[in-house]
């Protein structure tokens, strides 16, 4: 069973009392589980205010009217039906590292999708590496969990990764706003920053999920080396000591802070996760601090 | 130290150039890594964009250290390093092994021969490796053993292998031998006597005194020895049947008296008892009688320290005399001359056709002819003309015969002014060699083949030959090429190998002389001051042959000691281990093998690791560390490979 090599039963058991949580009030469908801050139909009272012409009588407060001879109309929060997006990074950079970042992916992203499942949530599952790939979407129940494991077990990493040709085709294809997570190495050699807030500002919110592999951060060789790039196979032979080392973490470091600022500048979050982190430490810890955010 | 097979130099060499092996194989297998990595985004970043050239530093030198000091290890154990001391210093040995006849004395468990080997076996040991030694097996004769050898099995194989000889020790031949090796040697060294100090010679040569780098090992043992000196058999000149053996006893001991036994065929044929004084030696005859040919031992029994001198062994020829068959008419003159020679038994028969007598060792065919086919050695005088021999009578004006020297049957006959008148002339086959001629041919020739025949154109006893001094010798140069055996030795000697001096030779006739061995090798015969001398390596029965005159020499005797060498106190060397076990050295090999063998293992446990948790690709040359995990062996953090 492809789901037993992604997830196991005892995981998912522990994932049930997560939830997914986004920061924007998005409009949207009624029927959703998340209030927003809009106004509109729901069952959470926000406000009172004066009645209109043309106003649902129905949200008359009539108790008010009856002791102040006032129509005062009761207001609610929106609770609209929010999509959840997910971009993998299935380019062959994500093969690299020990488990490698495309199967700790897979079982994170896995894990979403059954919080996702779970709060009757819609998630549109988006492999890209050149180009956004077939996509799936779950949502319904957690009956609808196992072929999404079986969609995530038939990824394979390949390819090179482009984010701009991906992120003009989300820009595209996804129109209605919501909350879209990011799972990626972002390793492109051109700046992908600008890309990725270019989709915040039409509107959808960011989570960049960071996995790198501890090599990608620390590489761990010295000496001279022949580095090959994972994507596009070219081969530089460079002499690498603890010097170039530390400018290499340094570099990954600000890059990684480059991201972070990016998404929180832009409404988003950030996670930086490494593969050798376990995922249930991880993915409490991520999704943890979504539950402290105050809708 | 000691390196088998390897001096210092050599071994710190080789263990250079497998250091140097593994270092370059540092340098080019591990100098460079292939890694794959996520991306080349933050790589050009780093410094190493800013000094590009390649460093050559060793990636994991404790692993080097590890694997050249394993290295190391398996080196020595395959040099097989031993300690010992002076090791910068490499000499060349000449190792005189005493192999003479002495050296067969035994105390009765071991002889003096096994006891110098053992002593030679334990110097050799004791010096340094590097160190060359050639063994030099002597006797009478210095025979190398071996070369210049360094490599220790080889020098005791050549040790192992020496057999004691028959000839006395020839101290100075061997040391001179010694010297001279030596000489054509680049490295100095020293000559090592290993004997038993019993020399041949009335006294020391000189360069036992000369050689300052001479170094003698004894082997101490007492020789008490009765021996046979010489022995000298001669037929009786009246008594066909009848042996004179005169027999020398010589004595290195206390005075004894040994029995003396002489067997003919292994039966006792005559026996005496005799007293030899201390450190002396006396001769005494001994008759007996034998008309057959055979074997005659003559026996010391006495138990002494060299059993091998105790017997003489000599091949007695049948002294019976030749068989002659004279097939003739006229008896009388024939009768005349074997009175001359008591060896000839004649048999005349006067039928005609012959018929050859049964048990003849020739026949002489006087104007007859056989009555069958002949099946040994004849004489024909005179025969009728038959397609064997075609004859025409001619008559001679002058008697001037020519005599061909070269032929045996002719030789010595210088007579030309013979008296014949009439004689047979023959017309020769190819194959028939002539032995005298007239101006109007051949008149006597000789026939080889499986029975030789001589034929005569003249009757020597009918002619006015008869009362010529040629006549009997030609008879018997004639008898003596016809039959080998008719030509009885004069005495029969047994003495000892080595030098032979030989006695009552004709010293006009020496060009003649001619001594072999009993597989008929021709030997060197020297003239010395005393007369001619031969020298025989080894025990066996020799021939002397000279003009007419034939002796056989048995040296079945090895030869003895005459003095036992007294070397200077400060050559004899001491300090060899004196144990009676031949214990080499502590060898360390085996834990040399299994040092090294147990640094590789921590070099493949603890480097493989650490190369594969540092991300080293798997393709790590250490062989041990590959096989350990083809048999299924994992590292923790091991799989990074990608």
């Amino acid at each position: 069973m492809a789901q037993d090599t992604i997830v196991d039963k005892a995981f998912l058991e522990r994932l049930e009392r997560l939830t997914l949580r986004w920061r924007r009030s998005f409009p949207g469908t009624i029927g959703g589980h998340h209030v927003a801050r809009l106004s509109g139909v729901g069952q959470e009272f926000l406000d009172h205010r004066q009645f209109h012409h043309g106003d649902d009588l129905r949200g008359v407060n009539w108790r008010a009217f009856m002791r102040l001879e006032k129509l005062f109309l009761k207001v609610f929060h929106l609770e609209p039906h929010i999509p959840i997006r997910v971009m993998m990074d299935v380019s062959a950079s994500m093969a690299v590292g020990n488990p490698s970042k495309f199967h700790y992916m897979q079982r994170l992203v896995a894990a979403l999708s059954y919080v996702g499942v779970l709060r009757l949530e819609t998630i549109a599952l988006l492999p890209f590496s050149g180009r956004i790939h077939e996509d799936f979407v779950v949502g319904g129940g957690r009956h609808r969990f196992a072929p999404a494991v079986e969609f995530l077990a038939a990824q394979k990493p390949a390819g090179a990764s482009v984010a701009s040709h991906a992120v003009k085709q989300f820009a595209d294809r996804y129109l209605q706003r919501g909350l879209l997570i990011v799972v990626s190495d972002f390793f492109d050699e051109e700046d992908v920053l600008p890309l990725w807030q270019s989709l915040s500002l039409l509107g959808h919110e960011l989570f960049l999920i960071h996995l790198h592999a501890e090599e990608d951060r620390t590489p761990p060789w010295k000496g001279l080396l022949e580095i090959e790039d994972a994507e596009t196979g070219r081969v530089r032979e460079i002499q690498f000591d603890d010097a170039a080392r530390a400018e290499y973490e340094q570099a990954f470091d600000n890059y990684a802070r480059a991201l972070e600022q990016m998404a929180i500048r832009n409404g988003g979050r950030y996670a930086g996760i490494s593969t050798a982190t376990p995922l249930d430490d991880a993915l409490f810890s991520m999704l943890g601090q979504m539950q402290e955010i105050p809708a | 130290m000691e390196f088998f097979g390897l001096s210092l130099f050599q071994f710190l060499a080789a263990a250079s150039a497998v250091s140097a092996v593994v270092v370059a194989l540092y340098f080019l297998d591990r100098r460079r890594r292939r890694v794959v990595v996520s991306s080349f985004r933050f790589w050009s970043d780093a410094r190493m964009e800013r000094h590009p050239l390649p460093q050559r530093r060793i990636q994991q030198p404790w692993s080097l250290l590890l694997q050249v000091l394993a290295l190391l290890c398996l080196l020595g154990a395959l040099a097989d390093v031993r300690w010992s001391a002076n090791a910068l210093r490499s000499l060349d040995h000449v190792l005189v092994l005493d192999a003479s006849s002495a050296m067969r004395a035994t105390d009765g468990r071991s002889t003096l021969l096994e006891r110098a080997k053992n002593l030679a076996i334990r110097y050799v040991r004791t010096l340094p490796a590097g160190d060359r030694v050639m063994v030099v097996a002597s006797d009478g004769t210095p025979q190398p053993a071996s070369g210049f050898e360094e490599d220790l099995e080889d020098v005791e194989g050549a040790i192992g292998a020496a057999s004691a000889g028959s000839t006395a020790l020839n101290l100075g031949e061997a040391l001179g031998f010694a010297r001279q090796m030596l000489a054509r040697s680049d490295a100095p060294g020293d000559i090592i006597y290993v004997g038993g100090l019993w020399i041949a010679g009335p006294e020391t040569p000189p360069i036992a005194k000369e050689l300052g780098n001479l170094r003698v090992i004894p082997v101490e043992a007492e020789l008490s020895n009765v021996y046979l000196e010489k022995a000298v058999l001669k037929p009786s000149e009246t008594d066909p049947g009848l042996w004179m053996a005169y027999v020398s006893i010589g004595n290195r001991g206390a005075v004894r008296d040994v029995p003396l036994q002489i067997a003919f065929g292994g039966a006792p044929v005559a026996a005496t008892r005799v007293r030899v004084p201390a450190n002396a030696s006396v001769t005494l005859p001994v008759e007996f009688r034998s008309g057959a040919s055979g074997w005659v031992d003559v026996r010391l029994d006495v138990a002494d320290g060299i059993r091998a001198d105790n017997v003489a062994r000599v091949e007695l020829p049948r002294s019976g005399g030749v068989r002659i068959q004279i097939c003739t008419q006229s008896r009388a003159p024939f009768e005349a001359l074997a009175k001359a020679y008591p060896s000839w038994r004649a048999e005349y028969s006067a039928a005609s056709p012959c018929p050859v007598a049964e048990g003849a060792d020739l026949v002489v065919l006087d104007r007859v002819e056989p009555a069958g086919p002949l099946s040994i050695p004849a004489l024909w005088i005179e025969p009728p003309a038959s397609p064997a021999w075609q004859t025409r009578n001619v008559a001679l004006k002058e008697a001037a015969v020519s005599w061909n020297s070269a032929s045996p049957i002719s030789a010595g006959l210088r007579a030309k002014d013979i008296a014949l008148q009439n004689v047979g002339v023959f017309s020769p086959a190819l194959a028939d060699e002539v032995i005298g001629s007239v101006s109007a041919g051949p008149i006597a020739l000789a026939r080889r083949g499986t029975v030789p025949q001589v034929a005569w154109g003249f009757h020597p006893l009918l002619s006015g030959m008869r009362f010529e001094v040629t006549t009997p010798l030609l008879f018997a140069n004639t008898f003596r090429w016809l039959v080998a055996a008719s030509a009885r030795p004069d005495e029969i000697s047994i003495g000892t190998a080595g030098s032979v001096l030989l006695t009552d030779l004709d010293s006009a006739e020496g060009g003649d002389l001619a001594v072999v061995d009993a597989r008929g090798t021709a030997m060197p015969v020297a003239k010395g001051k005393d007369g001619w001398r031969f020298f025989a390596g080894t025990t066996g029965l020799y021939r002397v042959k000279q003009g007419h005159r034939e002796s056989i020499v048995s040296l079945t005797l090895p030869e003895a000691p005459e003095l036992k060498w007294d070397p200077p106190q400060e050559k004899i060397l001491t300090g060899i281990p004196a144990g009676s076990g031949l214990e080499a050295p502590p060898r360390w090999w085996p834990w040399l093998a299994s040092t090294g063998l147990l640094l590789l293992l921590l070099d493949a446990i603890w480097f493989d690791r650490r190369g594969n948790e540092d991300g080293i690709q798997a393709k790590n040359w250490n062989p041990l560390a590959r096989l350990l995990r083809r048999l299924g062996w994992k590292e923790a953090g091991a799989s990074h490979g990608i």
